[in-house]
């Protein structure tokens, strides 16, 4: 490979993204923000870790500048450094900002190869906290809150009425109900992208029955890990999770009758290839149901602030027209809206980021955020 | 994950190659691999299984502290070096 010469911030960002790419490390942050304050002495009893593997991941955390303090010997005390954090927040925030509905950046561009890895290196950093945090704690894609006392959920559908729902598994981040419209048949080999914790593996599992198959992947092995332990509990032996990327799926041709996928396709750098290899893994003749957020029209940078807060998503969403025409691109037929539902970010939180005029500009216009699901098949020949 | 399902389902994410298996720990119960270690002949890429899940990401998104426990156990078993896991440091 050949030499490059980064820039320090550069260095310093992965250096911390590193650090950060480790259940263990984030369970210990997660540990750290939850008591929100310097831990003296022993953090092993919170955390199903030995003592040396502790210490081990401690000083890989301090090395990136996340934590503060001392962490070896008789004086053990440490805290988060609040400068190194918001540092870490402020250039995931730019990226997130950067990263617009114009459809010359954000439609499968693989050129731009540092941006896309940047990304899914953030995608697996936020959902593996995520998995590491307790249900009642989320910070998630499409049901994002702006500070631990506010959680809104507003964006994601109810499952309860579901067949199949498993409460632990639902993690309340998805924006649609793919699995609803998914017209699984019993026995059926179905593969959720995205899967998280395993919520739409459970309901399409319902479906399938025992003779079919569910395959989860995830991006995030603390995710995969979760969603494992969701499928023992229930002691089903057909549901089956692979840490993976959606862009590069390790599965052959023709695997699938179904394809689901809720609130992911929007954090994958490269849409187009994603969908290639959709196509490529579902038999001819199957079929997709993808739940995601789209954009009908431009979302001005002040309210895409407001909505992010809102809904995760927002940020990375694209314009539906080209969505629509990258699923088309790859190969599909009969595509269906089967479900497009507005996205109205309520007002007070428009408020933290609009004055009263702006607020009842964009008011009176209609909502240009929407959850959509789409259904599309792959021709038989 | 089962080995059936790694049998039939599994490829290679980037060459969708077929797989080499090596098991190293089988719930003989579920039939299902624990531990073990998937192989591409075309890239030379190698794929740990742990805790029963197949870790598939690309080479610059995999974990080194959580795959190195089962990158040894396989060297042992080999007596040999397997072709080194890629890294992103460096040059």
């Amino acid at each position: 490979m050949k030499k490059v010469a980064y820039t320090e911030t550069q260095m310093r960002l992965a250096q911390v993204l590193k650090a950060l790419g480790h259940p263990a490390r984030v369970a210990i942050m997660d540990h750290l923000l939850k008591v929100n304050a310097c831990i003296c002495g022993d953090i092993v009893n919170e955390l199903p870790l030995a003592q040396p593997t502790v210490s081990q991941h401690l000083k890989e955390l301090k090395n990136a500048g996340l934590i503060q303090g001392s962490i070896e010997g008789n004086t053990i005390c440490y805290c988060i450094d609040p400068q190194d954090v918001a540092e870490l927040r402020d250039y995931l925030q730019n990226m997130v900002e950067t990263l617009n509905p114009e459809p010359e950046k954000s439609c499968g561009n693989k050129g731009n190869i540092a941006a896309n890895f940047a990304i899914k290196e953030m995608v697996k950093a936020k959902y593996s906290l995520i998995a590491a945090q307790s249900p009642a704690s989320q910070n998630s894609c499409c049901a994002q809150d702006s500070s631990p006392q506010k959680i809104y959920h507003i964006m994601t559908d109810e499952y309860n009425n579901l067949a199949g729902y498993n409460p632990a598994a639902d993690l309340q981040l998805g924006c649609g109900l793919p699995t609803k419209f998914a017209r699984i048949n019993p026995g059926d080999v179905v593969v959720d992208l995205g899967s998280g914790a395993g919520n739409d593996c459970f309901v399409a599992r319902h479906e399938t029955g025992v003779k079919g198959k569910v395959i989860g992947i995830d991006f995030s092995a603390a995710m995969v890990q979760k969603a494992r332990q969701n499928a023992q509990q229930k002691n089903f032996d057909n549901v089956e999770f692979i840490v993976g990327d959606i862009e590069d799926i390790p599965l052959p041709k023709a695997t699938a009758q179904v394809v689901v996928s809720n609130c992911v396709m929007n954090l994958v750098p490269d849409k187009v290839q994603a969908f290639r290899e959709v196509f490529r893994i579902l038999k001819p003749g199957g079929h997709f149901s993808i739940s995601d957020i789209v954009l009908t029209g431009d979302l001005p940078a002040k309210i895409k602030n407001a909505a992010e807060m809102y809904a995760g998503c927002v940020a990375s969403a694209i314009l539906q027209s080209d969505y629509l025409e990258i699923i088309k691109q790859a190969g599909f037929s009969n595509l269906t809206i089967q479900k497009n539902k507005p996205i109205i970010v309520p007002e007070h939180i428009l408020k933290d980021y609009l004055n009263p005029d702006e607020i009842a500009a964009y008011s009176s216009r209609e909502t240009v955020i929407r959850s959509l699901s789409i259904y599309a098949e792959k021709p038989r020949d | 994950m089962k080995l059936k399902t790694i049998e039939e389902k599994l490829c290679c994410p980037f060459d969708k190659s077929d797989l080499d298996l090596q098991i190293f720990t089988l719930d003989t119960d579920n039939d299902e691999v624990l531990e073990g270690m998937l192989s591409c002949a075309t890239c030379e890429r190698n794929y740990p299984i742990i805790s029963g899940i197949p870790i598939m990401t690309p080479d610059e998104f995999r974990e080194e502290a959580l795959e190195k426990p089962v990158f040894d156990k396989w060297n042992q078993l080999l007596g040999q070096d397997p072709s080194p896991t890629p890294q992103i440091e460096g040059d």
